[in-house]
């Protein structure tokens, strides 16, 4: 199982992000938090944890810490 | 049997990024061009159809490559805006290319998976039929006519466009290998023209609907959801370049070169690193184009094809609207 700070180092180097980012970095702060950075956490969580989150869904989580307390639940 | 030519063609008017800025002014073109990979487009004029990119298409291959069209033994037609209702326009252009009375010709329609089809079944026919040598394969579509002038959204991405891919089988060279097919019907209604059909006929005064973000369009145009298609796209397109590999006993440092149908630089960005495949197998090439639907891998094909002595294994992989995808592995050696 990926640990927390796994997910963030990963997920940052999948998506190419270029800030510091923590697992409790508030997302919608940062720039590059965008529509297509959320579309390429979709799918870096279906790859990894094999489940799909809608939009809807991460429209709620605040932070990457959020996202992976949900799709690890 | 092998993919021999393949020659393409493109409405003469072209949309740029800049004229489309002109229009929808408050939208950054410039960070649009960077993440999605699309910097012009070719756009149909009322004369311009799929029947008659297609032919242009077909003249170039059969003029660029001295092909006797009395040759051509079946013609596949892959485009989801036919000119008619009926009848289907295979067989107007087995007429306007004058190939001769005795030639197959077939519809499909496919869009973004449509070259893929088109393959496994040139490739059926062929096995069935050994009289069968030469064959054409043409796709054409012209979506821009079916998008709303208010959807911003789908006038960056789609352009028109057609091409014509010449597969023969004259010897036993195996150069198109095993294929992979997928379907997902659920999500129909994901990419979609709801009016038009037999079932609901298209409105006079249609309801404006809104989507996203300042994106409009009616039931007579064409209407896509772009995160849905995503969605779709990153569940089942890993796993199928997976099982195309397998079927055919190779993996992925067997395959030169990774042709995706070229949706938009982010999509396939995103989907080469959960592929993980190398950058430099990887090709994106939908800068001056757009989504051309069913022509952007054999528009890809042709640029390879157009090297000196092309000699690769390439892994073509199509998807979209059905939803539908489809995985192959060709081989060329000239």
């Amino acid at each position: 199982m990926m640990t927390l700070e796994d997910f963030v180092t990963n997920f940052v180097e999948f998506a190419e992000l270029e800030g510091e980012f923590k697992s409790t970095t508030i997302l919608k702060e940062s720039e590059e938090w965008d529509s297509m950075t959320a579309m390429m956490m979709i799918g870096f969580c279906s790859e990894h944890f094999g489940r799909t989150l809608t939009g809807n869904e991460l429209e709620e989580l605040i932070t990457l810490g959020d996202i992976y307390e949900r799709i690890t639940q | 049997m092998e993919i021999k030519h393949i020659c393409s063609a493109f409405p003469k008017k072209k949309l740029t990024n800049e004229d489309l800025g002109k229009i929808f002014s408050s939208y950054n073109y410039q960070e649009f061009e960077e993440k999605i990979g699309i910097s012009c487009r070719y756009i149909s004029d009322v004369n311009e159809t799929s029947i008659s990119l297609g032919i242009e298409a077909a003249k170039k291959l059969i003029s660029n490559y001295r092909i006797n069209p009395n040759e051509i033994d079946y013609l596949i037609f892959c485009s989801q805006t036919h000119d008619y209702k009926l009848p289907q326009s295979s067989t107007i252009i087995q007429d306007r290319l004058q190939l001769r009375k005795e030639c197959g010709t077939l519809d499909i329609n496919h869009g973004c998976s449509g070259y893929i089809y088109g393959l496994e079944i040139a490739k059926s026919l062929m096995h069935t039929n050994n009289n069968y040598k030469k064959l054409l394969l043409i796709t054409a579509d012209t979506y821009t006519k079916f998008i709303n002038e208010k959807d911003r959204a789908l006038r960056n991405i789609f352009g028109d466009g057609a091409t014509a891919t010449l597969i023969t089988n004259e010897d036993k060279f195996n150069g198109i290998k095993n294929f992979s097919m997928g379907t997902d019907g659920s999500g129909a209604e994901d990419l979609i023209i709801r009016n038009g059909g037999s079932k609901t006929m298209s409105e006079t005064n249609p309801e404006i609907k809104n989507y996203g973000t300042e994106n409009y369009y009616t039931d007579n145009d064409i209407y896509m959801n772009g995160p849905k298609i995503f969605n779709f796209t990153i569940k089942n397109i890993p796993g199928l370049v997976d099982k195309c590999l397998e079927e055919n006993n190779l993996d992925k440092n067997d395959i030169d070169y990774f042709i995706f149908h070229q949706a938009n630089k982010f999509m396939l960005e995103t989907l080469r690193k959960l592929c993980k495949i190398p950058k430099e197998k990887f090709r994106l090439e939908m800068k001056n184009t757009g989504n051309t639907v069913s022509s952007t891998i054999p528009i890809v094909l042709e640029s390879l094809l157009g090297e000196e002595k092309p000699k690769f294994k390439a892994m073509l992989v199509g998807f979209g609207v059905g939803l539908s995808f489809g995985a192959t592995i060709i081989e060329i050696n000239k």
